[in-house]
């Protein structure tokens, strides 16, 4: 089959020499001509073109019908093995870009979210509160086990048992950690403290001092400063607070489980 | 044989595809090489066959009959010119020396003769043309394109492609006035 006879050619030469307005033009036609016949060498079907062109030997549509050298008449189609050419790289794109796009989309969607539930007042006042309701909630968790602490300076000094699994010298002070909660406070409130007390005997001020202190009462703090009338630097207002923390259970542990005298 | 004036618009909506594209390599696939070798592409033959397995997949959606598969075919092969160009800009071009390859060296009387006969010497008068004039007579004439599918491989306008085919003209005229003055 022939790519392009020569009327054919000097049909085309015609048509374009006639639009560009050169009809006249005689020594361009050789070389149009000479230009055109680079076309006129058909390349030879590699085995992949071959491959494509295996489906037209079953085939009889009217394209088939038409064209004599489609077919089962080409011996270079007939010879060679059913292949069946499966673009996979589309396939690979379409995988690879699915997890890509379901992450996109669910991160826009959290963003959208979250924007609109921040300008919402409803939703922000719900969140305060879960937080509130959350922080109160480990709050009094976490001064629960103050009073466990407390109960064990009264009776440490009267059953000694618990004096092992306590932190600080409360053989020393035992009075002053269970005021204050921490070791290092205890040490030196129980210091600033024993002054005031000092007025009184040794354990009458330890006794009567302990029960006030882990009672809380604020009548007990007033007569502190009250009875001593001195100066002390151990009583400015932040020791005074003291007492008032959360030892209000302490005294029905300490009444409950130890006896007080 | 199929008349070319009347066959290529035969309708092939939902026709076999690989009997497309059986008809349309025996129709298009020596216009393609010719092509490319007009716009002087490395291993023509080879990007002619690549042109093709890229024509295949676009069966499904194409229309127009065998005048839209022929535009899409020569979109593809222009597509893979430009890619030539600018890999080779990129790219240094390392090949080992040949003689008959040198370009200071002249062509003999029967290596003239025998270029002539192939169509090579048309294809040197067009290397001293533009990029634009090569362009536009290699799809006009060696693709045989109507002006409009050159428009838009081109991307231009009919009436562009129009004065640009008649400005290649005359340049190629000039040429081949001023290469048979030189030889005779």
């Amino acid at each position: 089959m022939s790519y392009t006879p020569v009327s054919g050619s000097e049909r085309i030469i015609d048509q374009v020499l006639a639009e560009a307005g050169l009809e006249d033009a005689d020594d361009l036609r050789p070389v149009l001509l000479e230009l055109r016949s680079l076309g006129a060498e058909q390349p030879g079907p590699s085995a992949q073109i071959l491959a494509l062109m295996e489906g037209t030997t079953g085939a009889g549509s009217g394209l088939n019908a038409g064209t004599p050298d489609a077919g089962t008449s080409d011996p270079e189609i007939a010879d060679t093995g059913t292949a069946v050419v499966v673009d996979l790289a589309a396939r690979r794109r379409n995988k690879r870009r699915l997890p890509l796009t379901v992450f996109g989309v669910a991160a826009a969607l959290a963003v959208g979210g979250g924007a609109a539930a921040a300008a919402d007042q409803g939703v922000r006042d719900t969140l305060h509160s879960a937080f509130t309701s959350i922080a109160a909630t480990f709050g009094s968790e976490s001064h629960k086990p103050e009073p466990k602490n407390q109960t064990v300076p009264g009776p440490a000094e009267t059953s000694g048992g618990l004096q092992g699994t306590l932190p600080t010298p409360t053989g020393a002070a035992p009075t002053t950690p269970g005021a204050d909660g921490s070791p290092a406070n205890g040490n030196h409130a129980g210091q600033d403290v024993r002054s005031p007390g000092s007025a009184d005997s040794g354990e009458g001020s330890g006794k009567s001092f302990g029960s006030p202190w882990l009672k809380g009462t604020p009548p007990a703090i007033q007569d502190v400063p009250g009875a001593a009338g001195v100066p002390t630097p151990g009583l400015t207002p932040p020791d005074l607070r003291l007492p008032s923390l959360p030892a209000v259970p302490t005294p029905e542990r300490t009444d409950g489980s130890t006896p007080q005298p | 044989m199929l008349d070319s004036a009347t066959d290529e618009y035969v309708h092939t909506d939902g026709a076999d595809p690989s009997v497309l594209f059986t008809v349309a390599y025996r129709r298009y696939s020596g216009a393609v090489l010719g092509y490319l070798r007009a716009k002087g592409v490395d291993d023509p033959e080879a990007v002619t066959q690549d042109v093709f397995l890229a024509f295949f997949p676009k069966l499904e959606s194409l229309t127009g009959g065998l005048q839209g598969a022929k535009s899409l075919i020569f979109s593809i092969a222009h597509a893979r010119m430009v890619d030539h160009y600018r890999r080779s800009e990129r790219t240094p071009a390392l090949s080992p020396y040949e003689a008959e390859l040198d370009g200071r060296s002249s062509a003999s009387a029967e290596d003239q003769a025998m270029s002539q006969a192939n169509g090579l010497g048309a294809a040197a008068l067009l290397e001293d043309l533009s990029e634009d004039y090569r362009e536009v007579l290699a799809l006009r004439v060696v693709a045989d394109l109507s002006v409009e599918q050159v428009a838009d491989i081109m991307g231009k306008t009919p009436g562009a492609v129009k004065q640009l085919q008649r400005r290649a003209l005359c340049a190629l005229r000039d040429r081949a006035s001023i290469t048979k003055q030189g030889t005779s």
